[in-house]
């Protein structure tokens, strides 16, 4: 089983180029710019943003299209009813099935905002490496215990997935028919989890001992690297923030 | 047949005028009320000595280990490294002085790629990303590993997972290396080419526990047993991998 989010992070591009730290702070107060948006006129403005972004990016559509399907699901199972419940003005009726003019608007609202917000946050975590991301936010404040934890988490998924997958084999080795219903099937089901659990603790206690032994929760402060400003990265998160304020500004007056 | 005794140990450890290495006093550990599986352990490793602490499952090697570098407390003893004593309040000091590998490389590789991994301790001991990061590089590349810096650990082989672990282990230079079941899962050539490289590393002890009777013979010139809580062989390797009595007293194999 292999994951893959890191699989585009070396692609050279514009956005690639921008400096980690910079790019979350951009990145995220666009996210958010794009999140007030309300008036149906910005609704081309950010669609816009959103594409140049991603073309920016060099990221592959099979990338976007891949990633959007769980959540493009979800998102079609939350607003499907909207357009036959939601409103007063009916511009189209078939019996008892009813299209609103007002459902119908904030379908394409929450749409477009979903797209942009979806999008943005794919060019961010598909552009530079974890890692390099959680160094990013670390830097910028957030707990070195929450870093750790989902850097640590990040690494062991693998090994958790890998674990889920033999244990699966090693069930259908012995005649087990994953695809029946039934109280059984659930009993395995059950203990599959909790041996994952018990695994899991087991070998996390492993873990932190390990990093212990190498100093881990008492560690000496190391000296800063020496940042010498990056122009490009500091430009480019000016000109996102411009722009997100511009969206916050003309929603306000709009 | 000569075995040297517990208590000869004992008597000469305090003689020694070199404290260097692991010296241990009487040491007693048991779980919170249950019996205790190390009972006065006394044992000295010098520098210089390659030793296979061996045993069967569930004798206490990796209970001692893990006491020598103070993941477990003793009820009572004294352990001394490199002529420190051993106690919870200097366990960070001390702890840079003893590289210790685990059964399972996979509890030892939490960083998301092997350098970050290999960094992490030094880091932790006040090196700067950069230098770390130069002689990581170096280290690697010594290990063979200079391809796979980068990769996700999950990627890795055995094998290499095991090199990689060690050289984790490595980066902070510790004079005393203690593994813990080293060729687990490794085929014949991964083991070869560990039996290799183990003689060659710049440190004083190396101590290592294996059920791999046949691999420790390459690797070290002294094998202690480990026995119902106490230490009942110490003698050299080659010595006590021959005398089929002795094996068969310990409970070791004798078709290794």
């Amino acid at each position: 089983m292999r994951f893959a989010l890191d699989e585009y992070a070396h692609l050279k591009s514009p956005i690639h180029r921008w400096n980690p730290q910079y790019k979350l702070i951009g990145l995220l107060t666009l996210m958010f710019a794009f999140a007030t948006v309300e008036d149906l006129r910005l609704l081309p403005v950010i669609s816009t943003l959103t594409i140049i972004l991603y073309l920016l990016s060099r990221l592959p559509l099979s990338f976007l299209l891949t990633r959007l399907r769980y959540p493009g699901i979800f998102l079609f199972t939350v607003v499907a009813i909207l357009p036959f419940f939601s409103g007063e003005t009916v511009i189209w009726q078939w019996g008892i099935i009813t299209l609103r003019q007002e459902g119908l608007l904030a379908v394409v609202l929450i749409v477009c905002r979903f797209l942009a917000i979806f999008i943005t946050g794919l060019v961010l975590f598909g552009t530079s490496s974890f890692l390099n991301l959680i160094k990013a936010m670390r830097s910028l404040g957030l707990s070195p215990i929450l870093a750790d934890m989902m850097l640590l988490s990040y690494r062991y998924l693998f090994e958790l997935a890998y674990q889920l997958n033999t244990m699966q084999r090693s069930t259908r080795l012995r005649g087990f028919k994953p695809t029946q219903f039934s109280w059984r099937n659930l009993q395995v089901y059950a203990a599959l989890a909790g041996s994952l659990l018990v695994r899991s603790y087991q070998q996390s206690q492993e873990i932190y001992k390990a990093m212990q032994l190498r100093g881990y929760g008492t560690s000496m402060k190391s000296p800063q690297s020496k940042r010498s400003i990056d122009v490009y990265s500091v430009i480019a998160l000016i000109i996102t923030l411009a722009i997100a304020i511009g969206l916050i500004g003309l929603e306000f007056l709009l | 047949m000569s075995q040297t005794t517990p208590e000869q140990i004992n008597s000469s450890s305090t003689d020694l005028v070199d404290k260097n290495g692991i010296i241990v006093e009487d040491l007693v550990f048991s779980y919170p009320n249950q019996n205790p599986i190390l009972e006065e352990i006394s044992l000295t490793l010098k520098p210089g000595e390659q030793i296979a602490l061996l045993g069967k499952t569930g004798t206490g090697k990796s209970t001692l280990m893990e006491n020598l570098v103070g993941l477990k407390q003793p009820n009572s003893g004294k352990i001394l490294i490199q002529g420190i004593s051993l106690e919870p309040k200097n366990l960070f000091e001390v702890r840079r002085q003893i590289g210790f590998g685990f059964q399972e490389p996979n509890d030892q590789l939490f960083m998301p790629t092997i350098l970050e991994d290999v960094i992490f301790g030094p880091c932790n001991y006040g090196v700067s990303p950069e230098e770390a990061t130069e002689q990581a590089q170096e280290l690697l590349a010594d290990f063979g590993l200079a391809d796979v810096t980068h990769r996700p650990v999950h990627e890795l082989s055995g094998g290499q997972k095991r090199l990689a672990a060690l050289a984790a282990i490595l980066a902070l230079n510790p004079s005393i290396l203690i593994l813990d079941e080293p060729t687990n899962g490794l085929d014949p050539w991964w083991r070869r080419h560990l039996a290799e490289i183990l003689p060659e590393l710049p440190v004083q002890v190396l101590l290592i526990a294996s059920h791999d009777l046949n691999w420790v013979r390459r690797v070290t010139q002294r094998a202690m047993v480990l026995q119902q809580g106490k230490i009942r062989v110490d003698m050299p390797t080659e010595q006590l991998l021959q005398d089929s009595s002795v094996l068969e007293s310990c409970g070791l194999p004798l078709d290794y």
